[in-house]
């Protein structure tokens, strides 16, 4: 037996699973070849130091970690399975906007701006109650989520890439409202975020935009030209939201919200309605 | 037909069935796990959390193909196995600890070993040193021979778990072993005193 022949046997020997001939034979050569015995040696040491490798700490965020990658996939799953040809796009655009008139009819009268509801829809005499929408309380705005089920809600900020919310979003806070309860979480340290907040809540099918003022970065298009409004006037919109497809080029410049709300979503299936400093679009 | 846990079946057909907070149980259970193997064959704390959310992502929109055919741990070993193949394709670069430099430190930490009975704090930083020799003597090793050093000798995975794993037959795999192993052994030849004590 050559020592080549030896090694190729080492590890059997070591396991002793070796047996008959070959076993013989391999012990032969090891007395016969002090080289080669030295050889399984210090092959032998090596195989059983593997407990003093140095113990591995696991990072405190691993968890966190793995949660917003495995949120994101859900996230492009979701834009995945959405609406996936461009005529039935279109033809649910169509079909919001044959609701959105319709819900028009019962519009409320314009009753001035005296801080109540401004323009938007009724319905029973009430406000539309959303599973998922913004709230002010004691003085912060919150994000409140009527969990009907157990509901996943994620909170992303900022991102001008595709997707909604933006591929490049950066997720902050995830959490979980159990079924039959309201989950509210804050969306605002002082003065607010500088980017667009991003939330969804899968008991939702659309994500909330929320555009604090002073909102630096948003996507092109109709956010863009809410985020101006919101620093013009000082207002929160919150802004339901599925898409960039519904695009539009005004800019804030006067002092009219009505008008300049009006303005930016002329074109779109949008409404909205104004509550003191809280500007919700539909 | 591989029997899981009974309560990896129950998370996994929950998972399944698309319930997210099953799989985050199913998380929280293999992540350590998962990440130790993954820093294993990596050799660098940040690209085995990259490795580890990747892996668990892959799972996660795969586990519909998840058959119950071998362990769950085997599979999500397989994912991770691959993942990090994957990653090595893209980068075609390896970061890991300088082996001569540790080496050098080693060695002259080693010669003050001998002669001493009692396991002394001496003792206690020279085993400490051959741990990491080790470490970085895996590193060193091709990707493959790695992942398989680290399956059979640190994960503990049988050959029949490794040989699923690595989708090769088992006599494969044992010779495939065999050469790691000597591989490694010939990566810490320069400092065999190091482990013969």
């Amino acid at each position: 037996m050559t020592c080549t022949q030896a090694k190729e046997l080492f590890s059997e020997y070591y396991e002793g699973t070796l047996s008959g001939g070959l076993l013989h034979e391999l012990e032969r050569h090891l007395n016969e070849d002090p080289a080669c015995a030295h050889e399984y040696e210090a092959f032998k040491a090596v195989m059983g130091s593997f407990e003093s490798l140095p113990p591995i700490e696991i990072p405190a965020d691993l968890g966190e970690r793995i949660a917003r990658r495995l949120d994101k996939a859900d996230w492009e799953a979701k834009q995945t399975r959405k609406v996936p040809f461009g005529w039935l796009r279109l033809g649910l655009v169509g079909v919001t906007a044959a609701a959105l008139l319709v819900v028009g009819l019962i519009e409320l009268n314009r009753t001035g701006n005296d801080g109540g509801v401004k323009a938007g829809y009724i319905v029973s005499g009430g406000k539309v109650v959303e599973p998922t929408s913004v709230i002010k309380q004691d003085g912060t705005y919150m994000l409140q989520v009527i969990a009907d089920k157990a509901t996943h809600v994620l909170i992303s900020l900022g991102g001008v890439g595709p997707g909604m919310p933006p591929q490049d979003s950066v997720q902050v806070r995830r959490e979980t409202a159990e079924a039959g309860t309201t989950l509210k979480m804050q969306l605002e340290d002082r003065g607010g975020p500088k980017e667009i907040v991003y939330a969804s809540a899968d008991n939702d099918n659309s994500v909330t935009a929320v555009i604090f003022p002073g909102t630096k970065t948003a996507p092109e298009g109709l956010l863009r030209s809410l985020t101006d409004i919101s620093t013009w006037h000082g207002v929160v919109i919150e802004m339901k939201v599925s898409s960039f497809d519904s695009a539009s080029r005004a800019v804030a410049l006067s002092s009219d919200l009505d008008k300049d709300l009006q303005a930016a979503l002329g074109g779109t299936p949008y409404h909205y309605v104004i509550e003191g400093k809280l500007v919700r679009i539909r | 037909m591989s029997n899981p846990e009974p309560q990896d079946a129950v998370l996994i057909e929950r998972s399944k069935r698309g319930d997210r907070h099953a799989f985050d149980d199913l998380v929280a259970k293999y992540q350590t796990r998962v990440y130790q193997f993954a820093y294993r064959l990596s050799g660098d704390g940040e690209t085995a959390s990259d490795l580890t959310a990747e892996a668990f992502v892959r799972v996660y929109t795969n586990l519909h193909r998840f058959r119950f055919d071998s362990k769950f741990t085997t599979w999500v070993f397989r994912i991770v196995t691959n993942c990090f193949l994957d990653l090595r394709k893209r980068e075609q670069v390896r970061k890991h600890e300088s082996l001569e430099e540790l080496l050098t430190t080693a060695d002259s930490e080693m010669k003050k070993q001998f002669g001493s009975e009692d396991e002394s704090p001496l003792e206690i930083a020279e085993r400490g040193e051959r741990g990491k020799a080790l470490e970085a003597a895996i590193q060193r090793l091709p990707e493959y021979q790695r992942a398989m050093i680290v399956m059979y000798h640190i994960e503990m995975l049988s050959y029949e778990e490794i040989a699923q794993t690595l989708d090769m037959p088992i006599g494969t795999v044992k010779s495939r072993l065999n050469r790691a192993r000597l591989a490694l052994k010939q990566v810490l030849d320069p400092m065999q005193e190091l482990f013969s004590g």
